[in-house]
């Protein structure tokens, strides 16, 4: 199959300059080694489409392929691309306009912050990759596999999230209830065994689902000596029952959910570490709520979610914008909960603006700053649901 | 009425209902009508998805049969419920005029006891109806699995009754705001297509065909200032469904001018987050 895809576009071409085929599948397998998740039904499919759909422009082409071959708007650029690699060579057919459009009209994916006051260490072993363009630097982190005791921690947190986990209730209802409305179902069928006499009514009763639960996680350089323990805290977390959701943000926001889900902790947490582009760098909380608000898909995850942000708060943004954009999270969230390393010493007295703009919205704030302490306020964490 | 047979029939055809559907959403639903599959449409709030679904019934003489999705859907909401009511009556009633048990049970699980929830009435109706599952994206993980199963055979069984299947399919078309991911396994059983918010002279379009008494310039304007608005980071993007509520209420309010200070007024036909009025008002967005 790799070899095909390397073979391009001009090999598929029969002789004669039509197009058969064979360049099709070719270009259903160019596709899939641009990480689409496409089987032989798929592009069987796509083909048997190209037949019905009678095309006759490259624009015809196109529309039935992103149709029946992408799945979802990420994948759209990526076929763009294939398409246009693979279709470039096919005369003088005008190119469809409906692809430059969709560039054009489509949104920047994320906001560049404008100002830069980022320092990234420089250790040994430390891949820092600088992204020019941007204007931002970036760092990446490597982070070293937990050792036993972390994750034996590890897994006694994700026991002890499912042993009380918060519950709401569901819409769905089930027999056997107190005071609900009366289930017919059941009473009919339990009637048939005395000859449809009903000698007791039945009511129904609303099911429990266990709450979602999103992490926000800060890993800006303040932060720094804490955001190995917290990750492990996220991995535990993203082990749990029912949904979780992890987002790291520092410059920026970085959703890590799948990466840190599936498969083996020390591979979990290393793809993790490789992903998030931002390690060490500033903390820009405000802008990394904006951005998630921005996707009504992240925004439908915070809502009736209990939200745990694991932060210190340190930022120099506007604290009326940052008022306000804690505001909202805490109003589309069931529950939001800060996990704050400063808040260990009994001393600490809110001081930051920031800080104090960001109490008020909060349900609870705890002092952690290592994984122990995390374990340690978890039965905690939703005592009061 | 028979299916179309080019891509460009059907959109003329849609755009007799009103609905004017771009190239690739024609392709879409052309491939969904040929070759019986379902079409999954995703795409931001109020870009027209739900209505896709009423204009195409419509250009076919088709029956739209709708089920709206929401948390905690199940069987007896989608497909079919016994009329459990009805059933005791009717039971009563054999008592009374002592009619032996066997008829009675035969009757009790007649058709005439079963209500028809609308996957069941979409496989009763087959290729003469327009099923629309409409927001799939509320209804929770166990729905989407057994809609797998009945969208892969069109057919359900009834332990009472037997199996119900689908001579000719229903035409499907599922919508989703995209607010959680859908299963693979469901996506791989659908075409699927992404709705964009329409160029700037489509939407214009869109607005006269939608609501005729509207001024050309006026919606030219609305358009033009929609479309600033969708560049802003709004918590909530105007859809189609607003701009065309806004050229509406600004041609009834007879505004001609989106400088004129009566406009403010009227924003909370296409902002409907106090943030993003607020947002709106600082870029200044309607000029002046």
């Amino acid at each position: 199959m790799a070899a095909n895809t390397r073979s391009g576009p001009e090999s598929r071409m029969a002789s004669d300059g039509n197009i058969g085929l064979d360049f099709f599948l070719g270009f259903g397998r160019a596709l899939r080694a641009e990480g689409l998740q496409l089987g032989s039904a798929e592009i069987q499919l796509f083909t048997r489409a190209l037949v019905k759909a009678e095309v006759k422009s490259l624009c015809d082409i196109y529309w039935v392929g992103r149709v029946c071959l992408t799945a979802s708007p990420e994948q759209i650029p990526i076929y763009d691309r294939v398409f246009q690699q693979w279709f470039q060579n096919m005369g003088d057919a005008p190119f469809p306009a409906a692809i430059a459009l969709h560039h054009e009209e489509s949104p920047p994916a994320i906001s560049q912050p404008e100002t830069v006051t980022i320092e990234v260490p420089k250790k040994s072993g430390l891949t820092s990759g600088l992204a020019a363009a941007s204007g931002e630097r970036l760092g990446q982190k490597r982070v070293h596999p937990p050792d036993v005791d972390e994750f034996s921690t590890m897994q006694s947190i994700t026991a002890s999230l499912n042993a009380s986990p918060p519950l709401r209730r569901s819409r769905r209802f089930r027999a056997r209830g107190r005071s609900g409305p009366l289930h017919l179902r059941r009473i009919l069928r339990t009637s048939y065994r005395t000859g449809g006499e009903f000698f007791r009514l039945i009511r129904s009763r609303r099911l429990t689902r266990v709450r979602p639960l999103v992490l926000l996680i800060d890993v800006s350089k303040s932060m720094a000596a804490h955001s190995r323990a917290f990750t492990q805290f996220a991995r535990a977390a993203s082990r749990r029952k029912g949904r979780t959701e992890v987002l790291c943000f520092g410059t920026r926001l970085t959703a890590v959910t799948r990466l840190l889900r599936p498969g083996d902790a020390a591979a979990a947490l290393e793809r993790t570490a490789a992903t998030v582009q931002d390690w060490d760098g500033g903390t820009r909380l405000s802008d990394a709520l904006e951005e998630l608000f921005r996707s009504p898909r992240q925004t439908q995850s915070v809502r009736g979610a209990i939200v745990i942000l694991l932060s210190d708060g340190l930022e120099r943004g506007s604290c009326e914008i940052m008022a306000k954009n804690i505001g909202r999270l805490s109003r589309l969230a069931h529950r939001l909960i800060w996990i704050n390393p400063l808040c260990v010493d009994p001393l600490f007295e809110p001081r930051a603006a920031a800080i104090r703009a960001i109490l008020p919205f909060v349900d609870k704030v705890y002092g952690c700053q290592d994984l122990d302490d995390v374990a340690g306020v978890v039965p905690d964490l939703f005592a009061d649901n | 009425m028979s299916l179309p047979h080019s891509i460009q029939e059907l959109g003329e055809l849609l755009a007799d209902q009103k609905y004017l559907a771009d190239q690739g959403l024609a392709t879409a639903l052309f491939l969904a009508l040929q070759m019986g599959r379902p079409l999954l449409l995703e795409g931001s709030p109020g870009v027209g998805k739900t209505e896709v679904a009423k204009a195409l019934a419509g250009a076919f003489g088709k029956r739209l049969i709708r089920l709206q999705c929401y948390e905690g859907i199940d069987v007896s909401q989608a497909l079919y419920e016994w009329d459990f009511a009805r059933q005791m009556v009717a039971i009563r009633a054999a008592e009374i005029t002592a009619t032996g048990p066997v008829s009675v049970s035969e009757q009790l699980f007649s058709r005439r006891f079963l209500l028809e929830r609308p996957l069941l009435a979409a496989l009763q109706a087959g290729s003469s109806a327009v099923l629309l599952i409409d927001e799939i994206d509320r209804a929770d993980d166990e729905f989407e699995a057994f809609l797998l199963e009945f969208l892969a055979e069109f057919q359900i069984t009834i332990p009472e009754l037997g199996t119900v299947s689908a001579q000719t399919p229903p035409v499907v078309i599922l919508t989703s705001n995209r607010t959680r991911e859908m299963h693979d396994a469901l996506k791989r059983r659908c075409f699927y297509h992404w709705i964009d918010y329409p160029t700037q002279s489509r939407e214009k379009e869109i607005i006269l065909l939608r609501a005729p008494e509207v001024e050309a310039l006026l919606a030219e304007k609305v358009v033009a200032a929609v479309a600033r608005m969708r560049e802003l980071a709004l918590l909530k993007k105007p859809g189609i469904a607003e701009s065309i509520d806004w050229a509406n209420g600004l041609q009834r309010l007879q505004v001609r001018d989106l400088e004129d200070g009566a406009v403010n007024q009227t924003l909370g036909l296409v902002l409907k987050e106090r943030d993003d009025l607020v947002h709106v008002l600082e870029e200044k967005v309607l000029g002046g």
